[in-house]
């Protein structure tokens, strides 16, 4: 068992191409958006300083000099100065970055718990009431948009009965609403898939046969199915965690929530562009990199799987 | 299942996502009447056609026209509400109705719109990659990994603080965010057709790579077409829903559902209806639209069942 050094190499150069094709789509848009001072830069800002930025972005010489301007601006963590706080963009994501996490985790815990719970339990009652009604909802709350049901959940629990705040950060209570909103489409596919998975691994010759040698219910299910089911479900762990921190952006949003998300859509409309582009590089970053540290440990996981 | 014709990668995903299905018989011996949840699906969404259309004759009130003296009406069935605005209005006298009537108009010029363009892109990338192999296809195949492993959501935010906010960037962004799952797909079935007799056939008379794409393949893709067009409808309507709530979507004053639901959460305690009528309008078209993906998906192929 384990890694052959080869896909390990091919693995990781696949991430870092990704990277590398992120940064060039960023490096185009800013590019194509016309005039990338006026972007980097505030509306009222002295000429001398524009001009100083245009000699270290090297918009007197040609594209491919820009790029590797850009590229060397990376290198070095500049990624330019935030036109509204006046501080290093990275430093301000950076500082958002732990809200994100946070919101991120929680949700990927509640959705965990009770994804697996619900589409392990609908596969041990197939066919009865519960397994019906329970794929019914999932498939339901999978069309749900998460803002929408962002919103429903502060009508009902913060408006109508008054249990939980409509927004903030930093009490437990606040912590509620966000988490459950964002857990609720992964708790779906993970319920959904889990079920699934359960189901195709029951119908497996090796089921069978542990039934043939006598093996008792509770074992054929513990040893059996679920170890077996586990492995389809983990490997959508990373989809999923990555998943929920794209959706984060707008749930941060909905509840005010202070994470990166919510900096870089307000980062828009405020024309504050470092800070976008760097809260992109940093968010898409993460995700290729959970996607990697995924893609690794498939293997071991599962021996069968070792090549590419 | 189909998708596990996908060698080069090895990404579980897809051997995931096929495990959600069972197997199902391709042949389909009698017709069956169509179930009644799809004439409820189908009803709503040519009604909603019809109401984008016709919104100038049914709408009651202009939808771009405040009224300052019939702020916060409640909706008809509410105390306090009446039928010159049936819906009630908002904060700032914006008829409800009438915009949320309106506001199918972007969602389906950008989903339909957006449909097409990643067909177009999505099946001329599946078509060069399955047909012609080598490079070609590892570098397509390289794309879509790569694009998958990247929230497009953040791409998107950097695109709008770079642009400005625009419906034709809008429809950009979103054709580009779902070329992926045409180009998959139509690759595997090109990589299972190209083997077939009669495309040896036609190379046997000389045809050329251009007319056997155009007259052999790509007709015999047009019902996996039409599903992956249809699945993806969901998806879209959701992306420019998300991206308007953002406040990096359709301009205002323009109404769209997404940004009618973010206009409304500031007055939940007071005015629920702001946003959980247009918010009910987007859900319901969410979910009838993936409903009647999902049908035509299994009236049409069931060898392509979770694919999304």
């Amino acid at each position: 068992m384990g890694l052959s050094g080869r896909t390990l190499i091919s693995r990781f150069g696949r991430a870092l191409l990704t990277i590398w094709l992120v940064v060039t789509v960023v490096f185009i848009i800013l590019r194509l958006s016309g005039d990338p001072v006026r972007l980097l830069l505030p509306p009222n800002a002295e000429p001398a300083r524009v001009e100083a930025l245009r000699t270290e972005l090297g918009l007197d010489q040609s594209i491919a000099m820009q790029y590797v301007r850009f590229w060397q601006q990376i290198g070095r963590g500049n990624f330019g100065e935030s036109l509204r706080f006046h501080q290093p963009a990275m430093d301000l994501v950076l500082q958002r970055f732990p809200a994100t996490i946070k919101l991120a985790l929680t949700a990927f815990l509640i959705a965990t718990v009770f994804g697996l719970l619900i589409g392990s339990t609908a596969a041990f009652t197939r066919g009865s009431a519960w397994d019906r009604s329970a794929m019914a909802t999932m498939s339901v709350l999978q069309s749900a948009p998460s803002f929408f049901l962002g919103i429903m959940l502060i009508l009902i629990f913060s408006v109508r009965l008054r249990w939980l705040p409509t927004s903030g950060y930093g009490t437990f209570e606040q912590l509620i609403l966000p988490a459950v909103t964002l857990s609720v489409l992964t708790m779906a596919s993970l319920a959904r898939m889990s079920r699934a998975s359960l189901l195709e691994v029951l119908r497996a010759d090796y089921i069978r046969t542990a039934r043939a040698k006598g093996f008792g219910e509770r074992v054929i299910w513990v040893r059996h199915a679920l170890r077996n089911a586990s492995l389809p479900i983990v490997t959508v762990f990373g989809i999923e965690l990555a998943e929920l921190l794209a959706g984060a952006v707008i749930v941060e949003t909905v509840f005010a929530w202070p994470g990166v998300g919510r900096l870089a859509v307000d980062a828009v409309s405020t024309r504050d562009y470092p800070v976008v582009q760097s809260a992109v590089l940093l968010i898409a970053l993460i995700f290729i990199g959970i996607n990697f540290i995924l893609d690794l440990s498939y293997p071991l996981l599962d021996p069968r799987i070792r090549h590419d | 299942m189909i998708e596990l014709a996908t060698p080069n990668t090895g990404r579980l995903r897809t051997l995931a996502a096929s495990q959600e299905s069972a197997p199902v018989s391709k042949t389909r011996t009698r017709r069956r009447r169509l179930p009644l949840l799809t004439i409820v699906c189908a009803t709503w969404i040519i009604g909603l056609v019809l109401a984008a259309i016709f919104a100038p004759e049914l709408a009651p009130h202009d939808p771009l026209k405040q009224n300052l003296m019939a702020r916060n009406v409640p909706p008809v069935w509410s105390s306090g509400g009446s039928w010159d605005h049936p819906f009630g209005t908002d904060q700032i006298g914006y008829d409800i109705f009438s915009r949320t009537l309106y506001g199918a108009r972007p969602a389906l010029q950008i989903a339909g719109i957006a449909a097409l363009l990643s067909l177009a892109i999505g099946t001329t990338m599946g078509l060069i990659a399955g047909y012609f192999r080598g490079a070609a296809d590892a570098v397509i195949m390289l794309l879509v990994d790569a694009q998958l492993s990247t929230p497009f959501i953040v791409i998107a935010i950097a695109a709008v603080a770079a642009f400005g906010r625009s419906m034709t960037l809008l429809i950009i962004l979103a054709g580009i965010s779902g070329w992926m799952g045409f180009a998959r797909t139509i690759r595997a079935q090109v990589l299972s057709l190209r083997d077939r007799e009669f495309i040896h056939a036609s190379h046997a008379i000389g045809a050329t790579d251009f007319r056997i794409l155009l007259k052999h393949l790509l007709p015999n893709l047009t019902s996996i077409i039409i599903v992956l067009v249809t699945v993806q409808l969901r998806g879209l309507i959701l992306f420019e829903a998300s991206m308007s709530f953002l406040g990096l979507g359709v301009p205002p004053p323009n109404p769209s559902w997404g940004s009618m639901i973010s206009n409304g959460r500031d007055y939940m305690l007071s005015a629920w209806w702001i946003s959980v009528i247009p918010g009910v309008a987007l859900m319901v078209t969410v979910l009838t639209a993936s409903l009647i993906g999902d049908w035509l998906r299994d009236e049409l192929d069931p060898t392509l069942r979770g694919i999304r």
